[in-house]
């Protein structure tokens, strides 16, 4: 994960902050990664190249005409827009029940007792073998769907701000008793900033969790967005559009990732540079 | 007046009990400043811990001013060993958290706290963040924090324990100014440092371990106002020296007996 995040993080300040402008571009670990791209863009046309019919391997050149085709196609942007209505109710629900639960967990041990063997159970398991049971349990409809995402995220997000709030040291425990902090204020001004780190990481983590969710609710759900579209292109060989498809959902999880990096600095700020 | 009357204490984990301290009884006088000094496990940090209403005795009272401690309280103020500052909160925020704490509206606990950052040297690194300080600044956010509060009894727990050498020495002459010119407060040091405890102190309680109790309160013939001087003076280094060997001697003793229980365990 931690691998994917860095990934992840410098790419996606290329593509999110221009006001860096054009020197910070040729920074050498940037340009290490640009290099990797080319190469393995390079490798991918030369394979491409090398098969005596591509209707199943596009080349590089003709993916990227694939993604120019698709954003000029208003069913490309009616199939996304299908999609994240699920993914939105999804997402904001479970980032949002996350942090809440899992502040009220963090705080309090016998709620914590009583829902970790759920969070332990829902953890490990992966996650998408409850598709079929959303299915059976709300049937493919909005609820369904949103279900899916918000399973993907929520104990990702749950998970951090609990441990964020019990990494809280005893010593800044005992500090804010010594002063004789109320409780609510305390809440406020130290276990609410104290956990922020964690809670933070744990919403970037989450998101990520849900573009997956998304994806996986696309494929496995009888779908009236994107997944339709992957169903289609597949359907008709038209690997092109197939594999510019896959590329958009690639950008749309690091735009989501880059933006959630981006909050994480800015609530985070007083961290400096360091 | 402090008084510690019996106390005792004994810590329970995992089924197993250690006695932390056993029948502990003195007075500070009101005013006074006193170390605590001992080998480590000898009980000082939970002692003080105890003052300041974070950990309850097992048996024994300590009052102030005739109060039982039984929580924390307004009268008094901790400064703790690693600073423990909000990463989160600026210079000015963290020196003004204990008014914030007890409610004092903004403008006039930042004016509070302005004025007691200047006071320990911090003047004009109210909008810095700790981890843009060095140790020994933070420290001194911890005492602006601390007298912020204006509190009668002010408790240190090793406040200088994490400090290089030379920083060090200049906070204990900071220190030592910056309670001769306040000079009211009561205040109960922990410290490993022989040297520390008598410079700053009118009483040393050196405390021994297992259990841990007092062994010895000395008092520190020294007059007030000490400076540099005092510091630099045969009479300090003498009596520095004699006590530094009992604190010693002691460490060794400890040393010896817990290789003893180690062989008492393993027959």
């Amino acid at each position: 994960m931690a691998e994917i995040d860095t990934r992840v993080e410098s790419r996606g300040e290329v593509q999110t902050s221009p006001r860096r402008g054009l020197s910070s571009l040729l920074d050498p670990p940037r340009l290490v990664g640009a290099a990797a791209l080319i190469v393995g863009f390079l490798a991918w046309e030369l394979y491409a190249r090398s098969l005596e019919n591509n209707i199943f391997f596009p080349t590089v050149g003709s993916m990227f005409e694939g993604l120019v085709a698709l954003v000029q196609d208003p069913d490309f942007w009616a199939a996304y827009r299908l999609t994240l209505v699920p993914f939105l109710w999804g997402w904001v629900t479970s980032m949002v029940a996350g942090v809440v639960i899992g502040l009220i967990a963090g705080l309090n041990k016998t709620v914590w007792r009583l829902i970790s063997p759920y969070v332990s159970f829902f953890h490990a398991l992966p996650v998408s073998v409850l598709v079929p049971v959303m299915v059976v349990a709300f049937g493919i409809g909005l609820l369904a769907s949103s279900s899916i995402v918000f399973l993907f995220g929520f104990f990702e997000v749950l998970l951090s701000t609990v441990v964020g709030v019990s990494y809280i040291s005893d010593d800044v425990r005992d500090m804010t008793r010594s002063f004789g902090m109320g409780r609510v204020r305390a809440f406020r001004r130290v276990v609410l900033p104290g956990a922020m780190p964690a809670i933070m990481a744990g919403l970037r983590i989450g998101t990520g969790r849900a573009v997956v969710g998304m994806v996986v609710m696309e494929l496995l759900l009888v779908s009236v967005g994107v997944g339709r579209l992957i169903i289609r292109y597949r359907a008709l060989f038209q690997a092109d559009l197939l594999y510019a498809l896959v590329v958009t959902l690639a950008i749309f999880g690091l735009l989501a990732l880059a933006g959630m990096r981006r909050l994480e600095n800015y609530v985070l700020r007083w961290r400096g540079d360091a | 007046m402090i008084e510690v009357k019996g106390v005792s204490k004994i810590f329970t984990r995992d089924g197993k009990s250690f006695e932390a301290l056993r029948d502990v009884s003195f007075d500070v006088d009101t005013g006074r400043f006193i170390s605590l000094i001992g080998p480590s496990g000898c009980g000082k940090t939970t002692l003080l811990k105890m003052m300041a209403g974070l950990v309850k005795p097992t048996e024994g009272v300590i009052a102030i001013e005739g109060k039982e401690v039984t929580g924390s309280g307004q009268d008094r103020a901790l400064v703790f060993q690693n600073f423990v500052l909000l990463p989160w909160a600026d210079v000015l925020t963290n020196a003004a958290f204990g008014l914030e704490a007890r409610g004092v509206p903004k403008k006039e606990r930042e004016e509070i706290a302005r004025a007691h950052l200047d006071r320990v040297g911090l003047g004009g690194f109210e909008k810095n963040y700790p981890h843009e300080l060095s140790g020994g600044m933070q420290q001194r956010v911890g005492i602006a924090r601390a007298l912020a509060v204006d509190p009668d009894t002010l408790l240190m727990d090793e406040p200088f324990g994490s400090l290089d050498a030379i920083t060090r020495h200049v906070m204990q002459h900071d220190l030592l100014r910056l309670w001769q010119e306040t000079a009211t407060k009561t205040t109960v040091f922990v410290t490993h440092s022989m040297e520390e405890a008598v410079l700053l102190s009118d009483q040393v309680v050196v405390m021994d371990t297992r259990p841990g109790r007092v062994s010895q309160v000395v008092d520190v013939p020294f007059p007030r106002p000490r400076d540099q001087d005092l510091s630099d003076s045969a009479d300090y280094l003498e009596f520095t020296a004699e006590l530094s060997h009992k604190l010693e001697q002691m460490q060794r003793m400890d040393m010896a007996r817990s290789v003893d229980d180690r062989f008492d365990r393993d027959d």
